[in-house]
């Protein structure tokens, strides 16, 4: 399995290349692009800057693992206003036109927004949609869609079943899920999902969770790998058992205070003993 | 068949539900077998109970929920866009899904139904348009329908539509009143009546946004807050108040 970190983790006020840099030399084997969350990489960059990106990238010694995004929080495909869907369809198209060009084959989706305004049935509807709008471009593109499980914050798919059925609608081999076993929270068990989905999973986030916590205010539930409450032996058993040998890509939200860096070599070691199983 | 509209009706809100969208499908209100007299007989080219005039808003969901429904009730429906209208001359009840603009020929098609006593829904999409379309809307409304509403409402302006969003605290409902007191969600942002008239049959919070009424020899209702999404994602009240206002005419 292969190691990445977003570039949105790059410490603010650092340059790309800066942050390429400190990536290979923490040990990671590729980088995560987030469309829109970070300066070098927005939806208004275009297609030759992307090869720039992508050129920084190798030269780094790097490749890009996928790509990201955390527009749909704003702009969900499951907006009631046909205009915002309008924007989150081209930020997918978009996503899967970087993706092309940055010579990766994955893209994250924030599939639907479940909020007290707009309910349950309605973003479900929408975001099966969409979806069977997006795989033919998908496919002609060979990019494969992973909708990210953000249980908690999304409201949506909260369950593996319910995930698989969602997929089921949409009935595609180009769209599958980008799990995330940080987000299942108390609500299940992160091996389940992998060991469920096996062959759907398009990639793989990485963090620990406080089951525990709860959110407030300022307060995350998400802490660094192996701090948290996540059963890492089982998670590393049910990647084996799916013989699951795709990217692992670390997404930390809470950011080291002091000695940015440090967190880059705190995860891949972090990382590396996951993957080798002494845990 | 000696039965009143009014038997009729009480008839369907006493329990046999089941057997109404197959009976209604073949009895028109107000035809002769129903004892009324307000609508001739339809012509042999069109058997259509219901027209759907898809208008091609951005609000595609509409339609679509308007179809489900009508095709989950057993009534025989058509929908048509607005330029073979002229030829589908006999239809007692029109549904215009997601309005927003219509052409002079889709608007008189509408105001000859009524002036034939029958039955024309106008579901408003405007609030999601630009702001030069809603006036358009407004004016197609008040000039063709004598109905004055008034500027979009956001019913949901404090709403986080991200991660918090539960602490809005917001009720979703509308309150309709008529045919039966119905709680409907509502579709965030809403078309108003310009002001509280005789007829409204539906209320979000204190805002007037559906309302019916007699205009020329028919019924007009007019829909400020769309309630084909929720048709299409098959919520039952939804499904159930539409029957029962379609009955009732």
């Amino acid at each position: 399995m292969k190691k990445s970190i977003g570039d949105n983790m790059i410490p603010k006020g650092w340059s790309f290349e800066r942050g390429l840099e400190l990536t290979k030399k923490a040990g990671f084997d590729g980088i995560e692009l987030w469309l829109g969350d970070v300066p070098w990489f927005q939806m208004t960059t275009g297609d030759v800057e992307v090869q720039e990106l992508r050129r920084k990238v190798e030269n780094a010694g790097l490749v890009v693992s996928n790509v990201s995004t955390g527009l749909h929080w704003d702009t969900p495909l499951s907006a009631r206003d046909p205009k915002v869907r309008e924007k989150a369809i081209r930020i997918v198209e978009r996503q899967i036109e970087a993706a092309q060009l940055l010579g990766t084959d994955a893209i994250l989706v924030v599939a639907g927004l479940v909020t007290e305004e707009v309910p349950y049935n309605e973003v479900y509807g929408r975001c099966v949609d969409a979806m069977k709008q997006l795989a033919p471009k998908a496919e002609r593109a060979r990019i494969k869609i992973g909708c990210e499980n953000c249980n908690s914050e999304q409201r949506f798919l909260l369950t593996p079943r319910e995930f698989g059925t969602f997929l089921d609608n949409v009935n595609s081999p180009w769209v599958g899920i980008h799990l995330d076993v940080g987000n299942i929270h108390d609500t299940g068990f992160a091996e389940q999902w992998i060991e469920m989905h096996g062959p759907r999973i398009t990639r793989i986030h990485l963090k620990d969770v406080s089951k525990h916590r709860g959110r407030c205010g300022d307060q995350s539930v998400y802490t660094s790998l192996f701090l948290g409450d996540n059963n890492w032996p089982a998670i590393h058993a049910a990647m084996q058992k799916i013989a699951y040998n795709g990217w692992l890509i670390a997404e930390m939200e809470l950011r080291y205070r002091y000695a940015k860096d440090q967190q880059f070599y705190d995860t891949a070691a972090c990382m590396d003993r996951l993957t080798s199983g002494r845990l | 068949m000696g039965i009143s509209r009014r038997g009729f009706l009480g008839a369907a809100a006493g329990g046999v539900t089941s057997c109404l969208p197959r009976f209604v499908g073949r009895a028109p209100w107000g035809s002769a077998e129903l004892g009324g007299a307000r609508w001739p007989p339809r012509p042999a080219e069109h058997s259509s109970r219901y027209v759907l005039l898809d208008l091609k808003t951005p609000l595609t969901e509409s339609i679509a929920g308007y179809q489900r429904a009508l095709a989950q009730f057993g009534d025989d429906f058509v929908t048509l866009p607005p330029q073979p209208l002229a030829q589908q001359s006999a239809c007692p009840v029109a549904i215009v899904p997601g309005c927003v603009m219509m052409d002079l020929g889709a608007a008189s098609w509408l105001t000859a139904l009524l002036d034939k006593g029958g039955l024309v829904v106008i579901e408003s999409g405007a609030a999601f348009a630009e702001a030069a379309e809603f006036l358009a809307h407004q004016q197609l409304l008040v000039s063709r329908f004598g109905l004055r509403v008034g500027p979009p409402v956001n019913l949901w302006p404090e709403a986080d539509p991200e991660r918090n969003a539960a602490r809005c605290g917001r009720v979703p409902y509308v309150d309709y009143i008529w045919p039966a007191p119905t709680k409907l969600r509502d579709y965030s942002r809403v078309v108003p009546l310009a002001e509280k008239s005789t007829g409204t049959i539906g209320w979000a919070g204190r805002l007037p946004i559906a309302v019916r009424r007699n205009v020329r020899q028919g019924t007009l209702m007019f829909l400020g807050s769309p309630l084909g999404p929720a048709l299409l994602s098959g919520d039952r009240e939804a499904h159930t108040w539409l029957r029962e206002a379609l009955l009732a005419g």
